[in-house]
This record gives C-alpha cells, structure tokens and sequence, in this order.
C-alpha cells in the first residue's frame, strides 16, 4: 500500500485536493480492484468531508478519536493493518484534522503499520489565511509545513503574485527539502502534479 | 423538523484517562482549544421546497454565524454544511470566515424536496461550548424555520 497523508490547518483545502488526487488516481488506474481508500479523521460528531468524498464515489472511512491533538494513533494503525489484510488497496490517502501534527502520524505508521511500502507527506497551505494564521499559530503551521514530500501552496486564486512570492519564501525557509508548489484546488490540478506523488509508485 | 443528533465533541475520550492539552500543545501559541458544534438534523417540510432556497437559507445562516464570530473577535476554524434530499442531490457549504463557497451536484440546482438531511459542523476558536451551541443552533432553526412559509 502506499499511503497519502495530507496536512494542513482547518479549511486549507485538504478534503478539495483529495477529491482532485483521487480522480486522478481512480482514472489511472482503471477498474481492476477497489485500487484506493480514503481515510477521514474530522473534528465533530458528524462527517461531512467523508459524505463530500463518498458523493464523489470513493470508498471512505472514518476514523474516531476524541483527542484533537493526540489523534488517531490506535484506530488509524488498527485501520491501516486491516485494510493490508483484508482489502490490499494500492493506495490509502489519510486526512487528519487540520490541528494534526503530520509528523506525530508518520511516526506511529513507521513504528506500528504493516504492508505500507511508501509514505508521502503532502503539505496544504491556506494562502488565504497565511499571515493571519503564521501570527496565531506559528508552531502548528510550522509543523504542517516542515513534514511535506511535497508543499502545495492552495487557493493561489485569492491572493495576488507578491503575496504568494512571501509565502513562498516563507514555507521554503520551513522546509527546505520540499518541492513547493502554487494551485487551486477549486480551478483543477494539472495532472503532472498528481504525477508526482505516483512517480515511484511504478516500481 | 426532527433533532437525529445532537452531539459535541469532547477534547478527551471518555473512556481514556483524561488528557487536557493545553494550548501550547495545540498551537505552541496563546490561544484555547476550539469550540465544537456538529449536529445531523432532518429539515421536513410540509411543502416541497426548491433546493436554491435551501442553499440561500444556509448561506444566510453561515454568514449569520461568520458575522457573530467576527463581532466577537472569535476565529473561525471551518464551518461546513452537508445537506441532501432523498435522491441524493446534494449541496456542500463552507467557510472560514471570509466568503463562503457552495458546490453542488448537478441535480441540485433544478430539484425540489419536502425531506432534506443537514449536516452542520462550526469549529470556532474562542467562544464557550455552550455559547457556540447556543448560536449556532438558533441560527439554523431561525433560517430552516423561515422557508415553513
Ligand atoms: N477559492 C478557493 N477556494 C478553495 C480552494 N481550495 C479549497 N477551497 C474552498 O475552501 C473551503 C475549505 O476546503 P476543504 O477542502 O474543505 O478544506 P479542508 O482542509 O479539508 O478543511 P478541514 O477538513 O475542515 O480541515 C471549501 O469551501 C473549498 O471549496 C482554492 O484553491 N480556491
Ligand atoms: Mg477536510
């Protein structure tokens, strides 16, 4: 299984970019066996990012943990070894809430999960709320930031070119491995950036 | 109209030994663990009722709550609404704290219910659990009540 771990703060546009990817997924991969699960770790009682993904026609769990900060850890390894046995799906793409620290996950899944042959950690920036929420909460969005493969720079259509220069500069001063890149969930993802986290897939 | 659920999240597991985090934990900022509210409510009416006006009700609704939440110097961490009719036509709302954006399935737009299923979750930073209950839920009473007439 490979796994797709997206964070990013509340309303970023995880869920959006998740429709997006596993479109692309599905598309690629034809119709030969259930090829992909979503997982859904939303705060409050009642899902709507796994009925937005479910009315998208992908096939979603929901994750239950009363800890916002502590997070799944339990019922997210007990999922993911249980989708290994039972259900092999190519890919697994996992939300989390947008107060998870991505970092805290891929530790337990590198420690307590089977059958997972790659993570990819892909970071969601609001660039909407990006210096509002750098001022509130600098750590938070630090952590988001600093644990992606790969950063995208969301809502790239609300805020104008210097703007996204600055956030730039700021995410690459966050992370410095990552590739960084400007879209818009709500305007289409140019499919050879899904290609990048199904580059390596192949192998 | 038919309360299904009506519940709020707590920080802790019930059934876990109890862990407060603090807001450093959380945000490694001042600042407080967000107020919840998330309910599943079924919106029945005597009349069929056009699914544009149940979208203009909810955006009146959300933009009633974004303004509270402003007024009060409160965050909004995301407030989102589901809502569906019997065939499964569907609108999803969201907003966080600016514009709101609606997306539809294609049906939306044209279709007409009587029974409509609406799923509400306000994530807002600041306010007290009861007092973010409390607004919330008048709010969305005062607009689905609105569209009885
Ligand atoms: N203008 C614009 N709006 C966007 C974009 N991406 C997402 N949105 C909107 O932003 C809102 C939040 O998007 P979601 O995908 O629900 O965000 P999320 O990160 O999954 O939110 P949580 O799961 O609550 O943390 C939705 O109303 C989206 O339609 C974008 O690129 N441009
Ligand atoms: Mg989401």
């Amino acid at each position: 299984m490979q796994l797709v771990i997206f964070g990013g703060f509340l309303g970023s546009g995880k869920t959006s970019l998740i429709l997006s990817l596993a479109h692309h997924l599905v598309n690629r991969e034809g119709s030969d066996k259930p090829s992909l699960v979503i997982l859904e770790n939303e705060i409050g009682e009642v899902g709507i990012d796994n009925k937005v993904l479910q009315a998208g026609g992908f096939s979603v769990k929901e994750l239950f943990a009363g800890c916002i900060c502590c997070t799944l850890t339990a019922d997210l390894v007990t999922t993911l070894n249980d989708l290994h046995e039972k259900v092999q799906p190519k890919w697994v793409i996992f939300e989390p809430t947008g107060l998870a620290y991505p970092k805290k996950i891929i530790e337990t899944v590198n420690q307590y999960g089977k059958g997972i042959e790659r993570i990819v950690v892909i970071g969601v920036v609001d660039a909407e709320r990006w210096e509002e929420l750098t001022e509130i909460t600098p750590g938070l969005i630090e952590g988001q930031v600093s644990s992606g493969d790969l950063v995208l720079i969301n809502k790239c259509d609300l805020v104008e070119p210097e703007a996204l220069a600055m956030i730039r500069e700021q995410v690459r001063g966050m992370n410095p491995k990552a590739e960084i890149l400007e879209v818009s969930a709500t305007s289409g993802i140019d499919t050879r950036i899904w290609g990048k986290v199904d580059e390596g897939s192949q192998a | 109209m038919k309360v299904l659920k009506r519940k709020t999240i707590s920080l802790a597991p019930a059934d876990q030994k109890r862990h407060h985090p603090s807001a450093e934990d959380l945000f490694h900022a001042p600042g407080e663990s967000p107020a919840v509210y998330s309910i599943t409510q079924a919106a029945q009416f005597p009349q069929v009722v056009a699914g544009t006006l149940v979208s203009a009700a909810l955006v009146r609704c959300v933009e009633g709550i974004r303004d509270w939440a402003a007024h009060q110097r409160h965050l909004v961490g995301h407030i989102k609404v589901f809502v569906e009719n019997e065939n499964k036509d569907h609108l999803w709302l969201a907003s966080t704290g600016k514009r709101i954006n609606l997306q539809s399935s294609e049906g939306w737009e044209g279709a007409s219910s009587a029974n409509y299923q609406v799923h509400f979750t306000a994530i807002i930073f600041g306010p007290g659990q009861s007092h973010l209950e409390e607004v919330v839920a008048e709010h969305i009473q005062r607009e689905l009540i609105a569209l009885h007439s």
